[in-house]
C-alpha cells in the first residue's frame, strides 16, 4: 500500500518538479555558454539589449535555483493540505490505507524532491563553474579542509559525511512533521483551520524552543559542556535529540487524523 | 449472519449543536435501503461517519463487525455528494488508481460504463463539467464489488435520464451480499428501487420500515408518507 | 407491455399481477422459460428483492414453478391459467358494472350500450 500511495504521489508532484529541474539545467547551460570568456568579450557591452539579456540570465539562474528549494517547501505544505484535509481528502481517507502509510508517503516523496533539488542546484553551479580555472581548485581545497577537520576531531572521514548526512535527514523530517502536525492541529479548530494551523506552527516553535533552552540549562548546570569536547557524542544527541521531535509530530499528526478527523 | 452496518448509541456533534443524535440502528445484508430525510437531517454525517471521515462525538458504529478503519473501506464503496478527483488526472489515471487500492474493482465494468455515457478515457478530469465528475465518480463507485455501498445523494443534481441510467445501475450491479445505501430527498424517484427507508430528522430516526410495508399499512407511496410526516 | 407501477400499493402485489397478466395473455407462453429475477427486475427497474417476493409468492400459487437451478417456469397446467384468466375478467365485469351503475344506468342499459359498442368497434 505504502509503495502505491508513493507512486501516485510521485506522479502529482512530478509534473511540478521535473519541468523545473529541466528549466535550471537549461538555463545552467545557457549561462555557462553566455558567460564562457569568447562569447562575453566578444558580446557583452556591444548594445543595450545584449546587456539585458545577460543581466536577465544571471537574474533567471539565481530565480529558477530559489524558485526549485521554495516549490519543494509549499509542495509539502500542499499535499499534505490540499490533497488529505481538502475535497481530494475524501478520496484519500477511503482508501483501504492506514494514516501513518498516507503520512510517510508524503513526507517521503517530499525529501526525494528536496534531495534532488539540492542535487539539481549542485549541478546547475558545476554547469556554470566548471569553465573557471579556480573553480575546482577551490574544491580542492575546501574538500582538504574539511579532511584536516576530520583528523583533527578524530573522526574518520566517510563517517563524518554519513553522520552529516543524517543529520540533515532527521532535520528535514523534524521540519516536515512539525509542518504536518500544524496542520493536523489546526484541523482541530472547525471554522479557522488555516489560521489555527499558523497558530499551531507558531506554537510548536515556542514549545521546541522553551525546550531546547531548558535542557540546555540542564546539561550546563551538570558542566556537560566543559568536559573533553567529545564532537561525536554531542553529533549523535542532536540525532536523538530531533528525532525525538520527529517522532512526537507523527505521533500527534497521526492520532489526529485517525481518531479526530472530521472532513467538512 | 451480522448485520453490515450497526449503530448504537451513535452521535455526532459540532458545538453546541447535535448533527446525530442517539441513533441506533441495523442494516442487513442484501437490501437496498433508502435514508430519506430533508436537507440538514444528519445522512450525509451518518454516511461520512460510515466511511471514516467523521470521527463520532458518541456511540458505536460498526460496519461488518468492525470499527470503521482500513479493513473496513476496502469493503466499502463511497459516493460522496461532492466531487473528490484530483485535478491533474485523466480518466485512465483514476481507473488506474482504484485497480490500485481495490481488488475488487472491475476495469472492464468500467470502461463498459464510460463507453456507455459517452466518455472518453484520455479525458482530463480538469475541463469536465460538474455533471461528468459525478457520473465519474458514480462509474468508480460501482465498478466495485463491495459489501456495502454509501451512496450520497447520487441523483439530486442529474438530469432525468440519468436518474434513470443510475437507479437501472444501481438495480443491475445488486447482489445477495451486497448492501447499498442511497441517501435522497428525492423519494418518488427512488421508491421502486429501494427495500427498505429510514427516515431520519434533526439527528433521529423517525422511522424504519420496508416500502412494501408502508404502502400496505397507510395505502399511501412512500414518498406522500414522508410529507405528512416531514410537515414544515 | 410496459410495467406500469403505482405507487400507493405494495410493489410486489402489483408486479405479481402484471406477470399474471402476462400469463394469461400469452405473452409469456405456457410451459415457457421465464428470465431470471435480476432481468426481469432491470426490465420493470424494480428491486430484485421485490421482484424475488412476488415470484415466490406466485410460486406458491403454482402459477410458476422452478426447477432448481434450471430457472423458473410457466405451469403446464392450462386449466388453471384459464380459471385465472376468467377470474381476471370477472373483476373487471365486476368493476365495470359498478362504475356504470355510478354513472346511472342498470344491468339491462349497460348490456344494450355493450352491444352496440361491440358494433360500433366492428366497423
Amino acid at each position: 500500500m505504502l509503495r502505491k500511495l508513493l507512486k501516485y504521489e510521485f506522479r502529482a508532484t512530478g509534473r511540478t518538479f521535473l519541468p523545473m529541474f529541466v528549466a535550471v539545467v537549461i538555463i545552467s547551460v545557457v549561462s555557462r555558454v553566455l558567460y564562457s570568456d569568447n562569447i562575453s568579450q566578444a558580446l557583452q557591452g556591444s548594445s543595450w539589449f545584449v546587456d539585458l539579456v545577460y543581466g536577465m540570465t544571471a537574474f533567471m539562474y539565481v530565480a529558477v535555483i530559489c524558485a526549485m528549494f521554495v516549490m519543494a517547501l509549499i509542495v509539502l505544505i500542499q499535499r499534505f493540505q490540499k490533497n488529505l484535509m481538502g475535497d481530494e481528502g475524501y478520496l484519500m481517507f477511503t482508501l483501504p490505507v492506514r494514516p501513518w502509510q498516507l503520512i510517510t508517503a508524503k513526507s517521503a516523496a517530499a525529501l526525494v524532491w528536496s534531495a534532488a533539488s539540492c542535487a539539481v542546484a549542485m549541478l546547475a553551479v558545476m554547469i556554470l563553474g566548471s569553465q573557471y580555472g579556480g573553480f575546482f581548485e577551490g574544491f580542492g581545497r575546501a574538500a582538504e579542509s574539511f579532511a584536516w577537520f576530520c583528523f583533527e576531531v578524530g573522526v574518520p572521514v566517510p563517517l563524518m559525511i554519513f553522520e552529516i548526512l543524517l543529520i540533515m535527514l532527521v532535520s528535514f523530517f523534524s521540519g516536515a512533521m512539525m509542518i504536518y502536525a500544524s496542520i493536523a492541529l489546526g484541523h482541530l479548530w472547525p471554522r479557522h483551520k488555516n489560521a489555527g494551523a499558523i497558530v499551531s506552527f507558531a506554537g510548536l516553535c515556542i514549545v521546541m524552543q522553551v525546550i531546547t533552552t531548558a535542557l540546555t540549562h540542564i546539561l550546563d548546570s551538570i558542566n556537560f559542556f566543559n568536559q573533553d569536547y567529545n564532537l561525536q557524542l554531542f553529533i549523535w544527541l542532536i540525532i536523538a535529540y530531533l528525532l525525538l521531535f520527529t517522532a512526537a509530530y507523527f505521533v500527534i499528526t497521526n492520532y489526529i487524523l485517525s481518531h479526530r478527523l472530521n472532513l467538512e | 449472519m451480522t448485520p453490515i452496518l450497526q449503530c448504537a448509541a451513535l452521535s455526532k456533534a459540532y458545538s453546541s449543536k447535535y448533527a446525530l443524535s442517539a441513533i441506533d440502528l441495523a442494516v442487513n445484508r442484501g437490501r437496498i435501503v433508502g435514508l430519506l430525510g430533508p436537507n440538514g437531517s444528519g445522512k450525509t454525517t451518518l454516511i461520512k461517519i460510515a466511511s471514516g471521515l467523521l470521527t463520532p462525538s458518541g456511540g458505536s458504529i460498526l460496519i461488518d463487525g468492525k470499527a470503521p478503519g482500513a479493513e473496513t473501506k476496502s469493503l466499502v464503496s463511497y459516493l460522496p455528494e461532492r466531487t473528490y478527483l484530483c485535478d491533474w488526472m485523466r480518466v485512465n489515471d483514476i481507473l488506474d488508481m482504484f485497480e490500485d487500492f481495490y481488488p475488487d474493482f472491475d476495469k472492464a465494468k468500467s470502461h463498459e460504463m464510460l463507453q456507455r455515457l459517452g466518455i472518453g478515457q484520455t479525458d482530463r478530469l480538469k475541463s469536465m463539467s460538474k455533471g461528468t465528475k459525478e457520473k465519474v465518480q458514480l462509474i468508480l463507485v460501482m465498478s466495485r464489488s463491495a459489501s456495502l455501498y454509501l451512496l450520497d445523494e447520487p441523483i439530486g443534481g442529474v438530469d432525468p435520464a440519468a436518474r434513470d441510467y443510475i437507479l437501472r445501475t444501481i438495480i443491475g450491479n445488486y447482489s445477495e451480499n451486497a448492501t447499498v445505501l442511497i441517501s435522497t430527498h428525492l423519494i418518488s424517484d427512488v421508491e421502486s428501487t429501494i427495500d427498505d427507508v429510514i427516515f431520519i430528522q434533526n439527528g433521529s430516526i423517525k422511522l424504519t420500515s420496508s416500502v412494501d410495508d408502508i404502502r400496505e399499512k397507510h395505502q399511501k407511496s412512500v414518498d406522500e408518507l414522508f410529507r405528512e410526516v416531514f410537515v414544515c | 407491455m410496459e410495467w406500469v407501477l403505482r405507487d400507493d400499493r405494495p410493489i410486489y402485489l402489483q408486479l405479481i399481477e402484471h406477470i399474471k397478466l402476462r400469463i394469461v395473455s400469452g405473452a409469456y407462453p405456457v410451459g415457457s422459460k421465464l428470465p431470471a429475477v435480476r432481468d426481469l427486475a432491470a426490465e420493470a427497474a424494480v428491486n430484485p428483492n421485490t421482484m424475488q417476493k412476488a415470484l415466490s409468492e406466485l410460486e406458491r400459487n403454482g402459477l410458476v414453478h422452478s426447477q432448481r437451478t434450471a430457472g423458473r417456469y410457466i405451469t403446464e397446467d392450462k386449466t388453471m391459467i384459464d380459471q385465472i384468466k376468467e377470474d381476471l375478467a370477472k373483476e373487471q365485469l365486476r368493476a365495470f358494472f359498478k362504475s356504470m351503475e355510478a354513472i346511472g344506468f342498470t344491468k339491462e342499459e349497460t348490456m344494450r350500450l355493450v352491444q352496440k359498442a361491440a358494433e360500433e368497434d366492428k366497423q
